[in-house]
């Protein structure tokens, strides 16, 4: 018998409708076509290889508990509810990890969560601008392709204010054209070619001087404000290369270069284009073709960007570091990836489809063998990975049960709860730590988790809080079941029951404060810090 | 995460890029090129244990004059020039030095202090200027540098601290800034007081007592610890519930925070100004061991009335950097406590129609103290109506080279960030030798 059944009737009072709901929100049946499952099973059979050749037995499958708080998280940033765990594990389909997968594909909070994630890997420290998370959710719902987003950031068009709110990239490094080169070569080409600036890169043989001014030179007569973006009639880019001044030409990183064509005849002709239409000419546009008919760097960057995205390593790392001297931990992998992302259109979700149907995506994260676990570019175990703030900080608020995110079984409700959820969450970001790789805690997180109002407040503020609706469960074991099912959306052991039983057995608090005790350990635990 | 050792060198050249192509080659065989970080610490002609004993128990104290102090009206005056402005300059314990009227108790320690008159920054807006001279090099787009401080706080930091290895004393709202730690991660960002000398969450939530406080921290670390057993990233979990125990050793120290526990002569001797509060506060920090103490003291960018407003900055700064200099003296502290005064720049020649200083970088001024420092000398000059530097110009890598030295620590070690490797300063940047012991 379930252990759940008391304690879920006693915290499902009032949002009873939502697990029902939940479990049949697919509208659009599953698209997982032959096409999407025969490019699973290459990327299965490239890592058995991969392994074989290493010489290394994977980890076993994650169980149900897992597998839902990952997707849950990676798809739609949040944990899941108490509600979708109960259903999900009663579910009996053999394949209800796909139909969970499709939900969430196709549900609400996908794009809302994509948008972060894009906005968090393009602006890198500038992230969090409202104008441009709008546009990127706008982009997604409305299933744009990543060469078309490319597009909308680099070169419009910017007509109309919704449209304007792609070119947040270039407006908030117009003052910087040395910045804003460089960002945009490692944000859509995974390509580092700072160092190269002031003498060819001293690591990577790939890229010289000419790379970095080459590259500058699309941007060099980019200009304007938070207004909008325009370009110059003429910028000549001159550098300094072993003592002699040398003017640079457009070049991509292929090292094929552009003449500067789309340089107007007509300058009063062009001032009128870009004041009257919006329309621009020039080295980005220039850029963005070259790029796109390229097709390499940019289906390679954002393939590895992904996959470092739900593996928490890129197949090729850091991520902006792809040249010849640092190859992808497995090459093919990484070229079937980028090559199905430029046959179907740059259709992000395809590709995040794939990943996560693939077997390396359902690895557990617990390593059982006698030796340690094999480094990271092996990916034959699931590593923890930290949550984001944004993550974190939607995960706290629902877990301490906000009713009417669960109450929102219509899509546009759903959507809405969620993005209150996350404009609520911003007071506590600013004290938490970010995902960054190399991710290291901070006493200042530690301190504000473990002292601050806010926190305190989401265990106990009002007749409603968490603690109070816990210390109605009277049953010590059906507590403990119900603290893990609302905040870690899964079953105790037995021995976590006996274990927190026994925890509860020796405190003297009252009932109330014992529960929020409770519930605060379990929610400031590792296990609800980071991604099993 | 690795640690390597290898020779290092100024030069640019291009043995030294074969060199370290070799080590990321290497590296990328042991499959160890993994994450953009901290990657592990070099250190060039001795091992990496000497080099830490030999800095061990130092510390180090910024005093930050945010938004630019006048180098006429402190360091460098010009007294009956155009530029000098009103005020005269008057002699010093060294004999020959001469420091604006506005600083008589400085001038008496003079023989404790090294001025630098000759900074070049060239940078003469805000927050840009701020960044360069507080890590010593221009931004990148694509690496973030940690200030100077944080790597002073990750070098200097004692093993097992209760406290923090940094604190950072921020209170003026003009020109905040947190220290930015770049590439060396979370776990060296410096408890940051902005609102109160009492740093935030310090106290116990209301309402929870030390026992259940303790209680639900022990089970939160029982239910992280069985959590992260056997799992790939555990050292992450460890990290995060190390962070938790600093969380006890920082709330144990709450005392330290509570100026009411000087005596009040002592707090008298500082003063009941802002900035003597800080300072005092900084005092009980360096005192109690914390590796590295900026405290900052705004607001010097004085566009309008320059005069007057240094009148009253200079003469707050003068009663109580001297009172902490001597007080640092007083316990033993100050031979192995180095104390740097900056700003991101100095102010112009120039007086404006406003009676003002604008913001300027082609020549300007810094003290140092303490630990590492030759008392009594001036490094550099600036011509005679302080538009250039006459003799002995520095950057801001020289600035941080000089720092880094004074405390013992070789400025050309190398970080790691990914197989890139990164001098602690830049590589051509030159200790000033003038102002070293």
């Amino acid at each position: 018998m379930r252990r759940s059944t008391i304690a879920a009737a006693l915290l499902l009072s009032g949002v009873c409708a939502a697990a029902a709901a939940e479990s049949k929100t697919s509208s659009e049946g599953p698209p997982s076509s032959g096409d999407v499952q025969s490019v699973v099973q290459r990327v299965d059979r490239l890592l058995a290889q991969h392994w074989a050749r290493l010489n290394v037995t994977p980890a076993g499958d994650a169980d149900d508990a897992t597998i839902l708080r990952r997707l849950t998280l990676d798809l739609a940033g949040r944990i899941p509810t108490r509600e979708e765990w109960l259903a999900y594990r009663d579910e009996p389909a053999a394949d209800k990890r796909e139909g969970l997968v499709d939900r969430l594909l196709t549900g609400p909070e996908f794009p809302l969560h994509l948008a972060n994630v894009l906005d968090a890997a393009v602006q890198g420290r500038d992230a969090g601008d409202g104008d441009f998370l709008s546009y990127l959710r706008r982009a997604l719902d409305q299933r744009r392709g990543w060469d078309e987003m490319y597009r909308n950031m680099l070169v419009g068009p910017w007509e109309t204010d919704e449209q304007k709110q792609a070119d947040r990239f270039l407006t908030r490094r117009v003052k910087d054209l040395d910045r804003m080169s460089t960002d945009a070569a490692r944000a859509f080409f995974g390509v580092d070619i700072s160092c190269a600036k002031c003498h060819d890169h001293p690591l990577v043989i790939d890229w010289s001087q000419d790379h970095y001014y080459g590259m500058l030179s699309f941007f060099s007569r980019t200009t304007g404000g938070k207004g909008g973006i325009s370009e110059k009639k003429q910028a000549e880019v001159k550098f300094l290369a072993g003592g002699q001044e040398k003017t640079a030409r457009m070049m991509f990183l292929t090292g094929q270069t552009f003449d500067d064509a789309a340089a107007p005849q007509d300058a009063d002709k062009e001032d009128k284009k870009e004041k009257g239409e919006g329309e621009v000419l020039g080295g980005r546009r220039q850029l963005v073709e070259a790029s796109l008919a390229e097709r390499s760097f940019f289906s390679r960057n954002i393939a590895n960007r992904l996959w470092h995205y739900f593996f928490g390593r890129g197949l090729v790392q850091p991520v902006d570091q792809m040249h010849s001297e640092n190859e992808p931990a497995i090459p093919e992998l990484l070229a079937l990836l980028a090559d199905d992302l430029v046959e179907h259109d740059y259709d992000l979700r395809r590709t995040i489809r794939i990943l996560v149907s693939s077997r390396v995506y359902r690895l557990d994260s617990r390593w059982t063998g006698e030796e340690p676990p094999p480094s990271a570019e092996v990916f034959a175990v699931a590593r923890l990975r930290p949550l984001s703030r944004r993550q974190l900080a939607l995960s706290l608020l629902l877990a301490s049960g906000d009713d009417s995110f669960r109450q929102a079984s219509q899509p546009e409700e759903r959507a809405k709860a969620w993005l209150e959820l996350q404009a609520q969450g911003e007071a506590l970001i600013a004290s938490l730590d970010q995902r960054v790789d190399g991710f290291e805690s901070s006493a200042g997180e530690a301190l504000f988790l473990t002292n601050s109002e806010a926190i305190q407040k989401l265990l106990r503020d009002g007749d409603h809080s968490l603690a109070k609706r816990l210390s109605a469960v009277d049953d010590d074991g059906e507590l403990v079941t119900a603290v893990y099912q609302q905040l870690l959306s899964r079953d105790p052991t037995d021995a976590e029951v006996e274990q927190l039983t026994h925890w509860i057995n020796t405190q003297r608090a009252d009932r109330e404060s014992l529960c929020a005790d409770l519930a605060w350990a379990v929610l400031t635990s590792a296990e609800f810090r980071f991604l099993p | 995460m690795q640690s390597r050792t290898m020779p290092t060198r100024t030069s640019c050249r291009a043995t030294e890029h074969d060199l370290h192509r070799r080590t990321f080659l290497r590296s990328a065989v042991a499959g160890t090129t993994a994450a953009l970080t901290f990657g592990g610490l070099a250190v060039g002609r001795e091992s990496p244990q000497a080099a830490r004993l030999r800095a061990k128990q130092k510390q180090v104290l910024f005093i930050w004059l945010a938004g630019g102090a006048s180098q006429f009206e402190m360091w460098d005056p010009k007294p009956g020039r155009p530029t000098g402005g009103p005020f005269r300059a008057i002699p010093t314990s060294v004999c020959g030095t001469h420091f604006g009227e506005l600083m008589p108790k400085t001038a008496k320690i003079a023989d404790r202090l090294a001025v630098v008159r000759s900074l070049n920054t060239q940078i003469t807006a805000h927050a840009i200027a701020a960044d360069l001279i507080s890590t010593g090099r221009p931004k990148e787009a694509a690496l973030e540098y940690p200030e100077i401080g944080v790597v002073l706080a990750k070098q200097l930091a004692r093993r097992d601290a209760e406290l923090p290895d940094y604190v950072s004393i921020f209170l003026s709202s003009e020109g905040h800034r947190r220290p930015a730690v770049g590439f060396l991660g979370g776990r060296h960002a410096p408890l940051h007081l902005r609102d109160s000398l009492r740093p935030s969450y310090i106290d116990p939530p209301a309402g929870l007592d030390t026992q259940r406080h303790t209680e639900r921290e022990h089970l939160r670390q029982l239910v992280s610890s069985q959590f992260a057993r056997g799992r790939a990233g555990a050292e992450m979990v460890d990290g995060y519930n190390a962070a938790f125990s600093r969380v006890r050793g920082l709330m144990r120290s709450d005392h330290l925070f509570d100026l009411d526990r000087e005596p009040s002569a002592m707090r008298e001797r500082y003063g009941d100004t802002q900035f003597g509060r800080n300072c005092l506060l900084a005092r009980r920090m360096l005192e109690a061991g914390v590796p590295m103490v900026k405290v900052a003291r705004g607001f010097w960018d004085s566009h309008h009335d320059n005069f007057e407003s240094h009148r009253e900055l200079v003469t707050d700064f003068d009663h109580v950097f001297t009172t902490l200099i001597r007080d640092l003296e007083d316990r033993g502290l100050l031979d192995s406590t180095l104390v740097v005064v900056f700003s991101e720049f100095g102010r112009t020649p120039k007086i404006n129609k406003d009676v003002g200083r604008d913001h300027y970088a082609a020549a300007w001024s810094c003290a140092l103290a303490g630990c590492g420092i030759r008392g009594g000398v001036v490094h550099g000059k600036t011509d005679a109506d302080g538009v250039s530097v006459a003799d002995g110009e520095v950057d801001a890598a020289d600035f941080a080279a000089t720092v880094y030295s004074a405390v013992g620590i070789d400025p050309e070690e190398h970080y790691y960030v990914g197989p890139r490797p990164v001098p602690l300063a830049r590589e051509d940047s030159h200790p000033i030798k003038t102002v070293l012991s």
